[in-house]
């Protein structure tokens, strides 16, 4: 099946002002394979496919598709490929429908190929019954289905993806996984960055990026049998974590104690009746698909929120009446990483410090202690913007830290960033919990969920259960968290 | 077609959002009425004080005849000097008039008779108006007096010339025949551009324009889908507005409808043009909309002769003028309204917005490029 070259990548560079986001790349992509990228964050996988599908030109080095030249005929070769961008790439205001038809038009598809498959689409991704709803108001699984649908409805003999698994529940991205095997399958030319090993490890052959170099190329099984423990032995030294400046507290007793709460929006339901306890010291995950009310129940549980009925005390503060003194005790950090990206690092430490009200003294104490722990030692005066996502993802854990907070809420902190910076910043959520602070955990990636004390699963607004990952395993007989998520997901649906 | 595929996303896009739909329609009608009402030159009722220290027939004539003129209105009898500072001062007088005890004792005599005249010449411009006013009112006292005193006498009349002046275009001198005109020009120019480059530079902070550079769509193709969906908006802003204009406002129509339609649908092309120009060089929103308001809106203000005529700026100022295209179409819409001109005087100022529209296309086209950097 897989065939001819047909991507041919030769000394590819790519240079943004001064510094090279890629350099040296050597590659070619046989048609009808699937191919990944990995690598950790900035490492230049979007650079890369950029390159590929013609809309980035080269500094040096060139690129060719089917033989044709990425800049001179990058019209040619942006025809026969299909792109979506780790960006959101549908408009929102238009409904499903009418995003599968402006995508079919301008390809210029004829009609009545459009609605043959338009059906098949639909079908294959279970967005039939959505047709008319806008696309602001599909959760985040089913507008990458749908992205992917857009994709799919001009038949590109190449598709090209960039992370389309960011941010994506386990349910939906299996589902995304299996559409995109599915057109494989057909004999197309898959390419896509991807920062879940366990996809790359089904990939024909993997491109492994480190600092803009082309570290490796060849078939999954040739790097090893755990991806996983390679990426993480090339991606990123074990650093070691500096202790907490801040003394231990009394672990006992429960930092977040939530009893049937509620919070509607109209008619719907976001959360319905929900309880449970959370300990001091204890991590405790929260998962569920997109859309399940994760963040709206931290919304409540940050006092950011107002619950429709039911009570939550956090830090031993009814966030509910007195939100202002329990955002106190509280750390939260969004996938967002809400930092200021037009202030250095040091500069959004000493910002956020202010805010909380922090004293000189303390205040620099612990911005050194945020720069050990972040390892932003020499990019304190760099701009936010300018951090890789790993490095900005830490900075903001360090911010939310700044004033000792009881309880910490992170909001799927580790979207979005590679598997070594991941183990790291799971070492500091161990080290933060062993002080003595309750953190409270959303994520999609169920291997790091294993992490947690405790988790809650949470679909539709109820909970399913609450136990350590360790027993739910054991109950439901899954080898992994992420067994045991699509298994409880396939039986509430 | 493509491109009938990007302007029904387009129109879809913008039907659903009120906020684009609200400033292309509702906010140039709010500034239509807030210049139609607020913005006027015309001098009228401007108070005035009066020390007459004569307190003779004589000098009450002479107040008779500034507060009979309709441009004076007496708001203050003053009996001091202190007092006429203190009302000047708090701005409670443009013009202050002060009659001298002997003022009628010397008209009586024969001699000249001196009054002063105070002016509030804070704005330079009312304060030129409303001088050359007193004065008239005045002369004409003067000469009256005169007459009548020589009448009086059984001499023969003095030989006088009277200017007998008639006002073209704009008979009734009032400012709102040549506000609203002149504000289609500025309004047109303040919202369509800043809509359209929005619309593009929102496409690039959400990623959507990424898939539009692996489509086959080309730039002119991209471009036209952005142009005709906001032109169409905007010409029907221009035509709200020049129907709430002239109806509501009863503005006089003297020139044909179709010249000024055409006109404006080409001046429509180059206010959305300049949008899609600056969505090429910009990357957020908050850029695009300062350094829209930056080349549209402020310029078409101050240098399109809308307020402040060009003829009377300083030479290099007038030069500059010419940048803007607000200023070819505020002379176009003009001319047609307050003037009936046809093609064959407006030519001029209609090939400057042809071409300034033909150079708008190619720099977009040009600078618009299917690249992400």
């Amino acid at each position: 099946m897989i065939g001819e070259t047909c991507i041919r990548v030769a000394g590819l560079g790519r240079r943004f002002r001064k510094s090279w986001a890629i350099r040296g790349v050597n590659l070619e992509i046989r048609r009808g394979e699937l191919f990944g990228i990995v690598g950790p964050d900035g490492a230049g996988k979007t650079t890369l496919i950029q390159s590929l599908c013609a809309i980035l030109d080269p500094t040096e080095g060139n690129v060719t598709v089917d033989g044709l030249d990425s800049v001179r005929d990058a019209a040619a070769i942006t025809s026969r490929l299909g792109y979506m961008s780790q960006a959101y790439s549908l408009y929102e205001d238009l409904t499903v429908e009418e995003n599968l038809e402006f995508f079919a038009e301008i390809r210029g598809i004829p009609s009545p190929l459009f609605a043959q498959r338009k059906q098949r689409l639909l079908e294959f991704s279970g967005l039939a019954p959505f047709l008319d709803r806008r696309t602001k108001h599909l959760s985040g699984g089913m507008q990458k289905k749908l992205a992917l649908c857009c994709n799919l409805v001009h038949e590109p003999d190449i598709l090209i993806l960039d992370e389309p698994n960011l941010g994506v529940d386990p349910v939906s991205r299996r589902q995304l996984w299996r559409m995109l095997r599915g057109y494989h399958a057909q004999g197309n030319t898959v390419i896509l960055a991807t920062s879940y090993m366990d996809e790359a490890g089904q990939c024909d052959r993997m491109a492994f990026l480190l600092q803009g170099q082309l570290l490796a190329c060849d078939k999954p099984e040739t790097f090893g049998d755990d991806l996983e423990t390679v990426f993480k032995a090339h991606a990123a030294p074990a650093r070691t974590v500096a202790g907490l400046p801040f003394a231990a507290r009394a672990a006992d007793g429960n930092a977040i104690e939530v009893q049937g709460l509620t919070r509607r929006f109209g008619d719907f339901t976001a959360v319905d009746g929900i309880s449970f306890t959370v300990k001091r010291g204890e991590i405790f995950g929260f998962l569920g698909p997109n859309g399940s009310g994760k963040s709206t129940t931290i919304r409540m549980l940050c006092g950011l929120l107002p619950p429709s009925t039911g009570e939550a005390t956090v830090a031993g503060v009814d966030v509910a009446r007195r939100p202002e003194d329990a955002r106190r005790g509280i750390g939260y950090m969004s996938q967002r990483f809400s930092l200021y990206l037009d202030l250095t690092a040091a500069e959004n430490i000493e910002f956020f410090g202010r805010v909380y009200g922090l004293d000189s003294a303390t205040l620099s104490a612990r911005m050194q202690w945020v720069i050990a722990m972040a390892g932003l030692g020499g990019h304190e005066k760099s701009l936010t913007r300018d951090l890789s996502g790993a490095l900005r993802q830490r900075l903001a854990l360090g911010c939310a830290l700044l004033h000792q907070p009881e309880v910490l809420f992170l909001d799927e902190p580790t979207s979005g960033v590679d598997p070594a910076s991941r183990e790291a910043f799971w070492r500091l959520i161990r080290v933060i919990a062993d002080a003595g602070a309750a953190v409270f955990v959303t994520t999609h990636y169920l291997a790091e969920a294993e992490n947690c004390h405790r988790v809650a699963f949470i679909d539709r607004g109820s909970i399913l259960c609450i136990d350590a990952p360790q027993r739910l395993q054991e109950l439901h007989g899954g080898a992994t968290l992420e067994d045991v998520f699509i298994q409880l997901m396939e039986h509430a649906a | 077609m493509m491109l009938a595929a990007l302007i029904r996303k387009e129109a879809r896009e913008i039907l659903r959002d009120p906020i684009t739909l609200g400033t292309a329609i509702f906010l140039p009608l709010v500034l239509l009425f807030l210049f139609g009402y607020g913005v006027t030159l015309d001098v009228e009722d401007v108070p005035m004080a009066v020390y007459d220290q004569d307190k003779s027939q004589d000098s009450a004539r002479l107040v008779e005849a500034f507060t009979r003129s309709g441009y004076f209105r007496l708001k203050h009898d003053l009996d001091s000097v202190r007092q006429l500072g203190d009302v000047m001062d708090r701005g409670q007088a443009t013009l202050a008039l002060i009659i001298p005890h002997d003022f009628s004792e010397d008209l009586r005599a024969g001699n000249k008779a001196t009054v002063q005249i105070i002016l509030d010449g804070t704005f330079s411009a009312t304060a030129l108006i409303v001088s050359n006013y007193a004065t008239a009112i005045v002369n004409r006292y003067s000469t009256e007096t005169a007459v009548k005193a020589l009448a009086a006498r059984g001499a023969p009349p003095l030989p006088h010339v009277t200017a007998v002046s008639r006002v073209w275009y704009n008979a009734p001198m009032k400012s709102v025949n040549y506000i609203v005109p002149g504000l289609f020009a500025v309004l047109l120019m303040a919202f369509p551009p800043m809509l359209t480059a929005l619309s593009i530079v929102r496409e690039k902070e959400r990623g959507t324009i990424e898939q539009i550079y692996v489509s086959p769509v080309s730039s002119p193709t991209f471009i036209l889908g952005k142009i005709i969906p906001y032109g169409a908006i905007a010409f029907l802003e221009m035509l709200l507005i020049l129907s709430v204009g002239t109806l509501w406002f009863h503005i006089p129509f003297q020139g044909s409808l179709m010249l000024l339609l055409a006109t404006s649908l080409l001046y429509v092309l180059v206010t959305v043009g300049i949008g899609v120009f600056v969505s090429t060089i910009t990357r957020t929103q908050l850029a695009a909309m300062l350094l829209s308001l930056l080349i549209t809106l402020m310029p078409s203000f101050l240098f399109s002769g809308f307020l402040f005529p060009i003829a009377s700026m300083p030479y290099l100022f007038q030069f500059y003028t010419y940048f803007f295209p607000a200023r070819y179409f505020n002379d176009i819409s003009r001319d047609i309204f307050l003037k009936g001109l046809g093609l064959e005087y407006l030519w001029g100022n209609v090939a400057l917005l042809l071409a300034y529209t033909v150079i708008l296309f190619v720099l977009a086209s040009l600078r618009f490029r299917k690249k992400v950097a």
